[in-house]
């Protein structure tokens, strides 16, 4: 219904009229709305373009609340600046909100023989398509897994592997995988996920990481003394031969330092 | 600073190369390197002319080179002491 004083004007419907609702971003949504010029001749269609928000953003998630851009959108939950350049498209996870901490140190991390990982937001939906890395100190005939995990809906921990791929860190410099093995990680925007890196050989290179006392921590300890403990230690023999399907339960807090992991999608 | 890529598709390598610095990206590494080597010059230390010399090249990293790709090969070049 036209408000009683407003004359009926569905433009907004018009303009959106092929996308429904679950898949109307918050992108195309204001497109089609800045098209609308604030003059009394519009009153119905602003209240209108209310309305539609309001319903993009019931049905997209979480609610948000009226000031964010809500879902069908980042869905990331922290507004990430979009950077400008072209040659930054990746994200590198040890930094992002809101384990991560800016990844200023030069800190070499030894791949462990056991499996650790720290959580992260995934801060785009859709297929990953490439993990880097970057090796300092080579080895020869080393390899480093990094996995990607699904989180436990209960404990918020690593539940089902999604993928993960073995890098060559047999000479130093930018290491990139473009396949994995157990699948394809599809990740979905504002969904919390973990990093899980173990050795994939009994030989092991060092990579870039985030120092241990740069690290956010997970917020759990046994008394004040305890440094950051974001990384965390897995039950569970994440060997070179056989890597396992699930890392297990959280075994200890570690020390250490977190892998350097940069996420590209396609 | 190691500009080698090397990019995998399984085991096969399907791209290899030197990837581009630039002058903000090797004074980050820089200044996080002398960072980590001030320890060296502490009161109480005698520092060698290995690590003299060492601190010296990163200090000297700009004047030295026409672009930032040849600081990176001088820099990954160098046997840095321990």
């Amino acid at each position: 219904m036209p408000l009683p004083d407003a004359t009926k004007d569905k433009r907004i419907y018009q303009l959106l009229k092929n996308i429904d609702l679950g898949n109307l971003t918050f992108s195309e949504f204001q497109t089609a709305a800045q098209s609308v010029f604030a003059e009394p001749e519009a009153e119905d269609t602003l209240r209108r373009i209310v309305l539609v928000n309001l319903a993009r953003m019931s049905v997209a998630g979480d609610w948000a609340g009226l000031t964010s851009a809500g879902g069908g959108g980042s869905g990331y939950g922290v507004l990430r600046p979009q950077t400008t350049s072209g040659t930054f498209d990746g994200f590198e996870v040890c930094s992002m909100a809101p384990w991560g901490v800016a990844a200023s140190s030069y800190s070499p991390t030894a791949a462990a023989a056991y499996p650790q990982g720290y959580p992260f937001v995934s801060p785009k939906s859709g297929d990953v398509a490439r993990i880097e890395v970057y090796c300092s100190t080579a080895s020869a005939s080393s390899t480093v897994k990094v996995a990607i995990y699904a989180q436990d809906e209960t404990t918020h921990m690593p539940s089902t592997m999604l993928g993960y791929v073995d890098l060559d860190s047999s000479s130093t410099g930018t290491i990139a995988a473009t396949s994995f093995t157990g699948g394809t990680p599809t990740l979905v925007a504002g969904t919390q996920y973990w990093i899980v890196q173990a050795r994939g050989s009994a030989s092991y290179g060092s990579f870039r990481g985030v120092g241990e006392d740069a690290r956010l921590g997970l917020g759990m300890a046994s008394d004040p003394t305890n440094g950051p403990n974001c990384q965390a230690n897995f039950v569970g023999d994440w060997n070179a031969a056989n890597p396992v399907d699930n890392v297990g339960t959280l075994s200890q807090y570690v020390s250490g330092d977190a892998l350097r992991v940069l996420l590209k999608w396609a | 600073m190691d500009r080698n890529f090397r990019v995998y598709d399984g085991q096969e390598i399907i791209e290899q190369g030197m990837r581009d610095v630039s002058w903000d990206e090797i004074r980050h590494y820089r200044d996080a390197e002398l960072v980590r080597t001030d320890p060296w010059a502490l009161k109480d230390r005698t520092m060698s002319q290995e690590k003299k010399d060492y601190r010296t090249f990163l200090r000297d990293l700009p004047g030295n080179h026409d672009s930032a790709n040849d600081a990176a090969d001088a820099w990954a070049a160098y046997e840095i002491p321990e």
